[in-house]
C-alpha cells in the first residue's frame, strides 16, 4: 500500500542518485509517525496500545524509476489488517496530523495541540542533514498534486514550536527529604534514584507531608499532582499536590484518613445540614464505603478519596486527577455507585453506574485508572 | 435566559470580574478541600444556587450576617468569578431577596444573586458544580 512520496530537491540531489543520508531521513519520518500514533491511541482510549501494536506499523521503499528523483514510502500491511480500509488506522490518522502540522507551521500557525513535545526527540533527526536550499517535498500523491515543502526554516520552526515548557498530571514515589511549612515547599527524592524534585503543596497536604518528613526513614510518599516539565520533557517541579498515598513499612496508609473521616459523619446527627435537613447515616452503609475505599488503595492502589455527606444521607468521595475531577455517589436505596468524570478544562464527560456486587470496586478501579491515564496524557501549556 | 428567570424579572450579571461568594458548609470541608456538594443547588433550592456579590458585600460582613443574623452554618466563604461562571455556559442573576429575619440581614439579602441549574440534566448538574469547585478550590478560601 502506498504511503506517501517522498521528492529530494537541492544540489546534492541533482545527478539523479540519492546520497545516504535521505534514509536516516526516512527512518525519522517513520519514528515521527509511530509514537504519534501511540500517541492518539493512548489519548482517544485512555488505554495503552495493544501488543504488536508497534511492530504492526513497517515502511518499506518502492524501487526508484530510472532517473526518478521521486521515491515512494510502501506500507507493509499484514493480511487481515482491517484498520485502514475502516479508516480507523491510526497510523494513517497519525501521518495526516504531521502533514498538518508541517502545514500550519508553513501558514505562520502553532503546531496543532495533538502532536506531544516528547515528539520533539525524532522531528529533531527529521531533515536533520537538509542544506541551505535543500527541501523534502511530501505528498500523498504519486503526482505531487498536494504537496508540502519541508526545508531547514520549517524544520527549525517547528522545532521552536514543539519545545516549550508544559505541565501535566505525573505520579511521583519516594521520601520527604525537606519541607519547610512557612513557604509551603517540599523536596521529595524519587525512589530508586538519587534525583531530587522540589514541590509545592495546599493545607491540606501539610500535615501528611510533614509526619512523612518526620519519619523519612520509615515513610515513602507516592504524590499524584501536577508536574511541570521542560521543553525537554523533563519533570522539573510538582506544582501541586492533589492526592497522596503513604507507604510505611512496605504498607499503603490512605491519606486522607478515611477511618476518621467516616467516624465525623457516623456522628452528625438529623439536621445537620441547617436544622431542616440533613439525614444521618446509617453504620453499615459507611462500612461498605470504609471496605470500598480500603480495597480500592490495596487492591488497585487507587489513592484515598475525599469524602463528603450529602443532606440527603448519601455519601460522595471525590479525586482531583490532574484536569479531571472523579466522583463516586453511593446510593443505597437502589444500591448503586455512580461514578462520574468531568474533565474542567473542556467539560467532557463520562458517566458510569455500578451495582454494588461483587465486581464493582475492580470495576471503579478500571475507570479511575482510564481517567488518570487520560489525564497523563493531557499536556496544558504554561 | 429560561422562562422562570424572565418571569421572576431578575437581572443577569455581566460584569465578568465580579466574584460570587459561596458559604461553605464544614461538613464539606475535607482537609481544607472544598466539595462539590457546596457548589451543587440543594433540592430545596429549586435549581439555584445561593451566592452574593462581592461587589456588594465583603466576604467577612457576609459570613458574619450568614452565621451570626441568620444563623446558618458556614466555615469560611469560597469564591468564583463571573466569567468562570459564564464559561461552562451557567448565568448569574441578582436576585435581592426579602426574607431577612431582621433590617441587619438587608446588607445580605442586597447582594444576594443565584446561579442558575434549573433544566440542566442530573449528570450536567454533577459536570458544572465539580468544575465550579476546582475553581473555587484553585482560588482558595475569601475569608
Amino acid at each position: 500500500m502506498e504511503f506517501l512520496f517522498f521528492k529530494f530537491k537541492g544540489k546534492r540531489y541533482e545527478s539523479h542518485r540519492l546520497p545516504v543520508e535521505i534514509l536516516s531521513d526516512i527512518q525519522a519520518y517513520s519514528a515521527i509517525v509511530e509514537n504519534l500514533a501511540v500517541h492518539l491511541h493512548k489519548s482517544q482510549t485512555g488505554s495503552r496500545v495493544p501488543k504488536g501494536f508497534r511492530n504492526s506499523f513497517k515502511l518499506s521503499l518502492n524501487i526508484l524509476g530510472k532517473g526518478s528523483t521521486i521515491t515512494p514510502v510502501c506500507r507493509d500491511l499484514e493480511d487481515g489488517y482491517s484498520e485502514v480500509a475502516a479508516g480507523q488506522d491510526k497510523f494513517s490518522a497519525a501521518r495526516d496530523l504531521f502533514h498538518k502540522a508541517i502545514e500550519d507551521i508553513i501558514c505562520g500557525k502553532e503546531l496543532p495541540s495533538e502532536i506531544p513535545p516528547e515528539l520533539c526527540k525524532h522531528i529533531e533527526k527529521f531533515g536533520a542533514g537538509l542544506a541551505s536550499g535543500d527541501e523534502i517535498l511530501i505528498s500523498k500523491k504519486s503526482d505531487f498534486s498536494n504537496v508540502l515543502t519541508f526545508d531547514p526554516s520549517v524544520r527549525r520552526n517547528m522545532l521552536k514550536n514543539v519545545k516549550k515548557p508544559y505541565s501535566s498530571f505525573c505520579e511521583l514515589s519516594g521520601k520527604v527529604d525537606t519541607l519547610s511549612l512557612s513557604k509551603n515547599k517540599f523536596t521529595l527524592v524519587i525512589t530508586g534514584t538519587k534525583e531530587e524534585i522540589t514541590g509545592t503543596y495546599s493545607e491540606a497536604f501539610k500535615e501528611a507531608l510533614r509526619d512523612a518528613h518526620r519519619h523519612n526513614e520509615k515513610y515513602s510518599v507516592k504524590l499524584y499532582g501536577e508536574g511541570n516539565h521542560d521543553a525537554e520533557g523533563i519533570l522539573r517541579s510538582l506544582q501541586s499536590v492533589q492526592h497522596a498515598l503513604f507507604i510505611k513499612e512496605g504498607e499503603l496508609e490512605v491519606i486522607p484518613n478515611p477511618k476518621e473521616r467516616i467516624s465525623e459523619i457516623e456522628s452528625l446527627k438529623k439536621g445537620w445540614f441547617d436544622g431542616a435537613h440533613g439525614e444521618e447515616f446509617k453504620s453499615s452503609n459507611l462500612k461498605v464505603i470504609h471496605d470500598f475505599i480500603l480495597d480500592l488503595s490495596s487492591k488497585h492502589k487507587v489513592p484515598g478519596p475525599y469524602i463528603y455527606p450529602t443532606p440527603e444521607g448519601n455519601i460522595t468521595l471525590e479525586w482531583s486527577i490532574g484536569s479531571w475531577e472523579i466522583s463516586a455517589d453511593f446510593d443505597f436505596e437502589v444500591s448503586v455507585l455512580e461514578a462520574s468524570c468531568v474533565n474542567v478544562n473542556n467539560q467532557s464527560s463520562e458517566d458510569k453506574t455500578y451495582s454494588l456486587d461483587n465486581n464493582y470496586v475492580a470495576e471503579f478501579a478500571g475507570m479511575f485508572w482510564e481517567i488518570l491515564s487520560k489525564a497523563k496524557e493531557e499536556k496544558l501549556s504554561e | 435566559m429560561s422562562d422562570n428567570v424572565e418571569a421572576s424579572g431578575m437581572e443577569e450579571i455581566t460584569a465578568k470580574e465580579d466574584i460570587l461568594l459561596r458559604q461553605i458548609n464544614p461538613t464539606f470541608i475535607q482537609s481544607g478541600r472544598i466539595g462539590s456538594q457546596s457548589f451543587k443547588p440543594f433540592p430545596r433550592d429549586d435549581g439555584y444556587l445561593s451566592v452574593h456579590e462581592k461587589d456588594k458585600i465583603t466576604p467577612k460582613e457576609a459570613h458574619r450576617i450568614f452565621t451570626e443574623i441568620k444563623g446558618f452554618n458556614s466555615e469560611n466563604v469560597a469564591g468564583v468569578s463571573i466569567s468562570e461562571v459564564n464559561s461552562i455556559d451557567l448565568q448569574a442573576y441578582s436576585d435581592q431577596s426579602e426574607d431577612g429575619p431582621s433590617p441587619e440581614a438587608d446588607a445580605l439579602d442586597d447582594a444576594h444573586a443565584s446561579i442558575n441549574f434549573n433544566e440542566l440534566e442530573k449528570s450536567d448538574i454533577k459536570s458544572k458544580s465539580k468544575t465550579l469547585s476546582r475553581l473555587a478550590n484553585d482560588r482558595g478560601f475569601l475569608l
